[in-house]
Protein backbone atom coordinates (compact mmCIF):
# COMPACT_ATOMS: atom_id res chain seq x y z
CA UNK A 1 0.00 0.00 0.00
CA UNK A 2 1.29 3.47 -0.93
CA UNK A 3 2.14 5.97 1.81
CA UNK A 4 -0.44 8.47 0.55
CA UNK A 5 -3.14 5.77 0.63
CA UNK A 6 -2.27 5.03 4.26
CA UNK A 7 -2.36 8.72 5.10
CA UNK A 8 -5.77 8.96 3.41
CA UNK A 9 -7.08 6.39 5.92
CA UNK A 10 -5.74 8.48 8.79
CA UNK A 11 -7.29 11.64 7.34
CA UNK A 12 -10.64 9.91 6.84
CA UNK A 13 -10.53 8.79 10.47
CA UNK A 14 -9.67 12.31 11.62
CA UNK A 15 -12.67 13.70 9.72
CA UNK A 16 -14.93 11.14 11.41
CA UNK A 17 -13.52 12.25 14.78
CA UNK A 18 -14.85 15.83 14.55
CA UNK A 19 -18.25 15.09 16.18
CA UNK A 20 -16.50 12.94 18.81
CA UNK A 21 -14.32 15.95 19.69
CA UNK A 22 -17.41 18.13 20.21
CA UNK A 23 -18.99 15.49 22.44
CA UNK A 24 -15.76 14.94 24.38
CA UNK A 25 -15.25 18.66 24.97
CA UNK A 26 -18.67 18.90 26.60
CA UNK A 27 -17.99 15.92 28.89
CA UNK A 28 -14.40 16.72 29.81
CA UNK A 29 -15.00 20.36 30.64
CA UNK A 30 -17.36 18.98 33.31
CA UNK A 31 -14.57 16.58 34.35
CA UNK A 32 -12.16 19.50 34.72
CA UNK A 33 -14.66 21.36 36.91
CA UNK A 34 -15.23 18.18 39.00
CA UNK A 35 -11.43 17.73 39.41
CA UNK A 36 -11.11 21.34 40.60
CA UNK A 37 -13.99 20.86 43.06
CA UNK A 38 -12.43 17.60 44.34
CA UNK A 39 -9.27 19.51 45.28
CA UNK A 40 -6.98 18.05 42.62
CA UNK A 41 -4.26 20.23 41.12
CA UNK A 42 -4.43 21.07 37.40
CA UNK A 43 -1.63 18.56 36.76
CA UNK A 44 -3.47 15.80 38.64
CA UNK A 45 -6.76 16.50 36.86
CA UNK A 46 -5.10 16.44 33.44
CA UNK A 47 -3.01 13.38 34.40
CA UNK A 48 -6.19 11.51 35.33
CA UNK A 49 -7.81 12.26 31.97
CA UNK A 50 -4.59 11.46 30.10
CA UNK A 51 -3.91 8.07 31.67
CA UNK A 52 -7.42 6.83 32.47
CA UNK A 53 -9.32 8.24 29.44
CA UNK A 54 -12.65 6.91 30.70
CA UNK A 55 -15.13 9.49 32.02
CA UNK A 56 -17.60 6.96 33.55
CA UNK A 57 -14.80 5.77 35.87
CA UNK A 58 -13.36 9.24 36.51
CA UNK A 59 -16.55 10.92 37.76
CA UNK A 60 -17.11 8.43 40.65
CA UNK A 61 -13.40 8.59 41.54
CA UNK A 62 -13.61 12.39 41.75
CA UNK A 63 -16.51 12.01 44.18
CA UNK A 64 -14.53 9.60 46.39
CA UNK A 65 -11.04 11.19 46.37
CA UNK A 66 -11.95 14.12 48.69
CA UNK A 67 -13.22 11.64 51.32
CA UNK A 68 -9.72 10.15 51.72
CA UNK A 69 -8.82 6.50 52.37
CA UNK A 70 -10.90 5.30 49.42
CA UNK A 71 -8.05 4.01 47.24
CA UNK A 72 -9.17 0.36 47.15
CA UNK A 73 -12.79 1.25 46.41
CA UNK A 74 -11.73 3.64 43.64
CA UNK A 75 -9.43 1.07 42.02
CA UNK A 76 -11.98 -1.76 42.21
CA UNK A 77 -14.79 0.42 40.80
CA UNK A 78 -12.47 1.67 38.02
CA UNK A 79 -11.64 -1.92 37.09
CA UNK A 80 -15.26 -3.05 37.07
CA UNK A 81 -16.60 0.02 35.22
CA UNK A 82 -13.88 -0.26 32.58
CA UNK A 83 -14.21 -4.02 31.97
CA UNK A 84 -16.24 -3.16 28.88
CA UNK A 85 -13.01 -2.10 27.16
CA UNK A 86 -11.88 -5.75 27.08
CA UNK A 87 -14.78 -6.65 24.79
CA UNK A 88 -14.00 -3.66 22.55
CA UNK A 89 -10.32 -4.70 22.35
CA UNK A 90 -11.35 -8.28 21.52
CA UNK A 91 -13.57 -6.92 18.74
CA UNK A 92 -10.89 -4.65 17.30
CA UNK A 93 -8.09 -7.23 17.53
CA UNK A 94 -9.01 -9.19 14.35
CA UNK A 95 -9.02 -5.91 12.38
CA UNK A 96 -5.46 -5.14 13.50
CA UNK A 97 -4.14 -8.62 12.68
CA UNK A 98 -0.88 -7.59 11.03
CA UNK A 99 -0.04 -4.63 13.24
CA UNK A 100 3.06 -5.09 15.40
CA UNK A 101 2.70 -5.23 19.15
CA UNK A 102 5.01 -2.21 19.53
CA UNK A 103 2.38 -0.13 17.70
CA UNK A 104 -0.61 -1.79 19.35
CA UNK A 105 0.62 -1.16 22.90
CA UNK A 106 0.29 2.64 22.86
CA UNK A 107 -2.75 2.51 20.53
CA UNK A 108 -4.71 0.26 22.93
CA UNK A 109 -4.76 3.12 25.42
CA UNK A 110 -6.90 5.15 22.99
CA UNK A 111 -9.84 2.71 23.01
CA UNK A 112 -13.01 4.26 24.40
CA UNK A 113 -16.68 3.62 23.61
CA UNK A 114 -16.66 6.58 21.22
CA UNK A 115 -13.39 5.84 19.39
CA UNK A 116 -14.36 2.17 19.19
CA UNK A 117 -17.86 2.81 17.82
CA UNK A 118 -16.81 5.36 15.18
CA UNK A 119 -13.81 3.26 14.08
CA UNK A 120 -15.81 0.04 13.88
CA UNK A 121 -18.47 1.69 11.70
CA UNK A 122 -15.71 3.21 9.54
CA UNK A 123 -14.12 -0.22 9.04
CA UNK A 124 -17.23 -1.31 7.14
CA UNK A 125 -16.47 1.23 4.38
CA UNK A 126 -14.56 0.04 1.34
CA UNK A 127 -12.67 3.34 1.17
CA UNK A 128 -10.80 2.56 4.40
CA UNK A 129 -7.59 0.88 3.22
CA UNK A 130 -5.67 0.75 6.49
CA UNK A 131 -7.92 0.10 9.48
CA UNK A 132 -5.24 0.70 12.08
CA UNK A 133 -4.40 4.13 10.69
CA UNK A 134 -8.11 4.91 10.41
CA UNK A 135 -8.46 4.02 14.11
CA UNK A 136 -5.50 6.29 14.96
CA UNK A 137 -7.09 9.04 12.86
CA UNK A 138 -10.23 8.79 14.97
CA UNK A 139 -8.52 8.22 18.30
CA UNK A 140 -5.62 10.70 18.40
CA UNK A 141 -7.70 13.89 17.82
CA UNK A 142 -10.45 12.54 20.12
CA UNK A 143 -7.93 11.84 22.89
CA UNK A 144 -6.36 15.29 22.42
CA UNK A 145 -9.78 16.96 22.74
CA UNK A 146 -10.48 14.86 25.84
CA UNK A 147 -7.31 15.96 27.64
CA UNK A 148 -7.54 19.60 26.47
CA UNK A 149 -11.21 19.78 27.49
CA UNK A 150 -10.27 18.72 31.02
CA UNK A 151 -7.66 21.48 31.26
CA UNK A 152 -10.06 24.11 29.87
CA UNK A 153 -12.80 23.03 32.31
CA UNK A 154 -10.34 23.12 35.22
CA UNK A 155 -8.77 26.48 34.37
CA UNK A 156 -11.81 28.44 33.27
CA UNK A 157 -14.68 26.52 34.85
CA UNK A 158 -16.37 26.90 31.50
CA UNK A 159 -19.91 25.71 31.34
CA UNK A 160 -21.84 25.28 28.14
CA UNK A 161 -24.33 28.16 27.78
CA UNK A 162 -27.87 27.29 28.80
CA UNK A 163 -29.98 26.16 25.88
CA UNK A 164 -27.02 24.56 24.10
CA UNK A 165 -26.50 21.74 26.62
CA UNK A 166 -29.21 19.67 24.97
CA UNK A 167 -27.53 20.07 21.58
CA UNK A 168 -24.08 19.09 22.91
CA UNK A 169 -25.48 16.07 24.76
CA UNK A 170 -27.23 14.98 21.61
CA UNK A 171 -24.14 15.17 19.34
CA UNK A 172 -22.85 11.68 19.95
CA UNK A 173 -26.10 9.64 19.91
CA UNK A 174 -27.14 11.60 16.81
CA UNK A 175 -23.81 10.94 15.10
CA UNK A 176 -23.85 7.21 15.85
CA UNK A 177 -27.47 6.74 14.83
CA UNK A 178 -26.88 8.73 11.62
CA UNK A 179 -23.80 6.62 10.84
CA UNK A 180 -25.81 3.45 11.39
CA UNK A 181 -28.70 4.75 9.29
CA UNK A 182 -26.48 5.92 6.43
CA UNK A 183 -24.16 2.92 6.26
CA UNK A 184 -26.13 -0.17 7.29
CA UNK A 185 -27.47 -2.20 4.40
CA UNK A 186 -27.50 -5.82 5.62
CA UNK A 187 -31.02 -6.71 6.80
CA UNK A 188 -29.89 -8.91 9.72
CA UNK A 189 -27.73 -6.08 11.08
CA UNK A 190 -30.53 -3.51 10.75
CA UNK A 191 -32.83 -5.86 12.67
CA UNK A 192 -30.16 -6.52 15.29
CA UNK A 193 -29.55 -2.79 15.83
CA UNK A 194 -33.29 -2.17 16.24
CA UNK A 195 -33.69 -5.02 18.73
CA UNK A 196 -30.59 -4.02 20.72
CA UNK A 197 -31.78 -0.40 20.92
CA UNK A 198 -35.23 -1.40 22.18
CA UNK A 199 -34.07 -4.01 24.70
CA UNK A 200 -31.35 -1.87 26.33
CA UNK A 201 -33.70 -0.10 28.81
CA UNK A 202 -35.18 -3.47 29.82
CA UNK A 203 -31.78 -5.06 30.54
CA UNK A 204 -30.55 -1.87 32.21
CA UNK A 205 -33.56 -1.94 34.52
CA UNK A 206 -32.95 -5.62 35.39
CA UNK A 207 -29.18 -5.26 35.87
CA UNK A 208 -28.45 -1.56 36.54
CA UNK A 209 -25.07 -0.38 35.27
CA UNK A 210 -24.53 -3.38 32.98
CA UNK A 211 -27.18 -2.75 30.32
CA UNK A 212 -24.69 -1.66 27.65
CA UNK A 213 -22.55 -4.80 27.54
CA UNK A 214 -24.99 -7.40 28.83
CA UNK A 215 -27.71 -6.39 26.38
CA UNK A 216 -25.26 -6.48 23.47
CA UNK A 217 -23.97 -9.94 24.52
CA UNK A 218 -27.53 -11.33 24.78
CA UNK A 219 -28.65 -9.85 21.45
CA UNK A 220 -25.45 -10.89 19.61
CA UNK A 221 -25.65 -14.44 20.97
CA UNK A 222 -29.33 -14.66 20.04
CA UNK A 223 -28.56 -13.38 16.53
CA UNK A 224 -25.74 -15.86 15.96
CA UNK A 225 -28.04 -18.65 17.20
CA UNK A 226 -30.74 -17.61 14.73
CA UNK A 227 -28.16 -17.41 11.93
CA UNK A 228 -26.86 -20.95 12.66
CA UNK A 229 -30.43 -22.29 12.82
CA UNK A 230 -31.33 -20.53 9.55
CA UNK A 231 -28.27 -21.91 7.76
CA UNK A 232 -28.91 -25.45 8.98
CA UNK A 233 -32.52 -25.17 7.84
CA UNK A 234 -31.70 -23.97 4.34
CA UNK B 1 7.31 12.39 47.31
CA UNK B 2 4.28 11.37 45.28
CA UNK B 3 0.96 12.12 46.97
CA UNK B 4 -1.85 9.63 47.60
CA UNK B 5 -3.99 11.21 44.89
CA UNK B 6 -1.31 10.68 42.24
CA UNK B 7 -0.87 7.04 43.34
CA UNK B 8 -4.64 6.50 42.99
CA UNK B 9 -4.64 8.11 39.53
CA UNK B 10 -1.68 5.97 38.41
CA UNK B 11 -3.44 2.86 39.76
CA UNK B 12 -6.62 3.77 37.86
CA UNK B 13 -4.57 4.26 34.69
CA UNK B 14 -2.77 0.92 35.10
CA UNK B 15 -5.99 -1.01 35.82
CA UNK B 16 -7.69 0.51 32.77
CA UNK B 17 -4.70 -0.03 30.50
CA UNK B 18 -4.39 -3.71 31.44
CA UNK B 19 -8.05 -4.24 30.52
CA UNK B 20 -7.49 -2.54 27.15
CA UNK B 21 -4.27 -4.34 26.19
CA UNK B 22 -5.05 -7.84 27.54
CA UNK B 23 -7.12 -9.03 24.53
CA UNK B 24 -4.33 -7.97 22.13
CA UNK B 25 -1.74 -9.94 24.14
CA UNK B 26 -3.75 -13.11 23.65
CA UNK B 27 -3.03 -12.81 19.91
CA UNK B 28 -6.51 -14.05 19.12
CA UNK B 29 -7.11 -16.31 16.14
CA UNK B 30 -10.85 -16.47 15.90
CA UNK B 31 -13.10 -18.86 14.07
CA UNK B 32 -15.14 -17.01 11.37
CA UNK B 33 -18.28 -17.64 13.44
CA UNK B 34 -16.64 -15.93 16.41
CA UNK B 35 -15.72 -12.94 14.24
CA UNK B 36 -19.33 -12.77 13.08
CA UNK B 37 -20.41 -12.82 16.77
CA UNK B 38 -18.05 -9.94 17.50
CA UNK B 39 -19.56 -8.04 14.56
CA UNK B 40 -23.05 -8.56 16.03
CA UNK B 41 -21.73 -7.61 19.46
CA UNK B 42 -20.24 -4.37 18.14
CA UNK B 43 -23.47 -3.28 16.50
CA UNK B 44 -25.32 -4.24 19.69
CA UNK B 45 -23.00 -2.08 21.82
CA UNK B 46 -23.37 0.87 19.43
CA UNK B 47 -27.19 0.58 19.44
CA UNK B 48 -27.22 0.38 23.25
CA UNK B 49 -24.90 3.35 23.42
CA UNK B 50 -27.34 5.39 21.32
CA UNK B 51 -30.05 4.57 23.85
CA UNK B 52 -27.80 5.64 26.74
CA UNK B 53 -27.03 8.91 24.97
CA UNK B 54 -30.72 9.48 24.47
CA UNK B 55 -31.68 8.76 28.08
CA UNK B 56 -28.62 10.33 29.77
CA UNK B 57 -29.50 13.24 32.00
CA UNK B 58 -33.13 13.29 30.83
CA UNK B 59 -34.79 14.86 33.88
CA UNK B 60 -38.34 14.14 32.73
CA UNK B 61 -40.15 11.96 30.17
CA UNK B 62 -40.78 15.10 28.11
CA UNK B 63 -37.02 15.51 27.55
CA UNK B 64 -36.81 11.92 26.36
CA UNK B 65 -39.77 12.46 24.05
CA UNK B 66 -38.27 15.41 22.20
CA UNK B 67 -34.91 13.64 22.02
CA UNK B 68 -36.72 10.63 20.53
CA UNK B 69 -38.41 12.85 17.93
CA UNK B 70 -35.05 14.40 17.06
CA UNK B 71 -33.48 10.93 16.82
CA UNK B 72 -36.23 9.81 14.43
CA UNK B 73 -35.52 12.86 12.25
CA UNK B 74 -31.76 12.13 12.40
CA UNK B 75 -32.31 8.59 11.13
CA UNK B 76 -34.77 9.71 8.45
CA UNK B 77 -32.46 12.40 7.04
CA UNK B 78 -29.42 10.08 7.19
CA UNK B 79 -31.28 7.30 5.35
CA UNK B 80 -32.67 9.65 2.68
CA UNK B 81 -29.44 11.57 2.11
CA UNK B 82 -27.04 8.64 2.80
CA UNK B 83 -25.01 11.27 4.65
CA UNK B 84 -24.34 10.82 8.38
CA UNK B 85 -23.21 14.39 9.03
CA UNK B 86 -26.35 15.81 7.42
CA UNK B 87 -28.49 13.48 9.56
CA UNK B 88 -26.62 14.51 12.69
CA UNK B 89 -27.00 18.21 11.84
CA UNK B 90 -30.75 17.83 11.32
CA UNK B 91 -31.07 16.01 14.64
CA UNK B 92 -29.11 18.62 16.61
CA UNK B 93 -31.10 21.50 15.12
CA UNK B 94 -34.32 19.59 15.92
CA UNK B 95 -33.31 18.92 19.54
CA UNK B 96 -32.37 22.58 20.07
CA UNK B 97 -35.64 23.84 18.58
CA UNK B 98 -37.81 21.27 20.38
CA UNK B 99 -36.13 21.92 23.75
CA UNK B 100 -36.74 25.67 23.30
CA UNK B 101 -40.42 25.28 22.55
CA UNK B 102 -40.71 22.67 25.32
CA UNK B 103 -42.23 19.83 23.33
Amino acid sequence: MQTHEKFASFREGARAAVPVCFGFFGITMALGIAAHTAGLSLGEGVLMSAIVFAAPAQFPALELIPLGGQAVQILVSTFVINLRFAIMSFTLAPHFGRVRMAALMPAAHLISVSTFAVSFLGFQKKSVQDKFLYFLGVAIPSYTCYVLGTAVGYLFGVRIPGGFEEGIQFVFPAYLSALLAAELKERQLILLVGVAFLTTPVVERLVPGWGLILNAVIVATGAIGVEIWWESKS
Amino acid sequence: MVGEQVVIILGMGLATYLIRIFPFLLVPRFHPRMIRWFQFLSYGIIASFVWYGLAKGAPAPVTLSFRSLALALTVLVAVRSRNAVMGMGAGIVAVLVLSRIGL
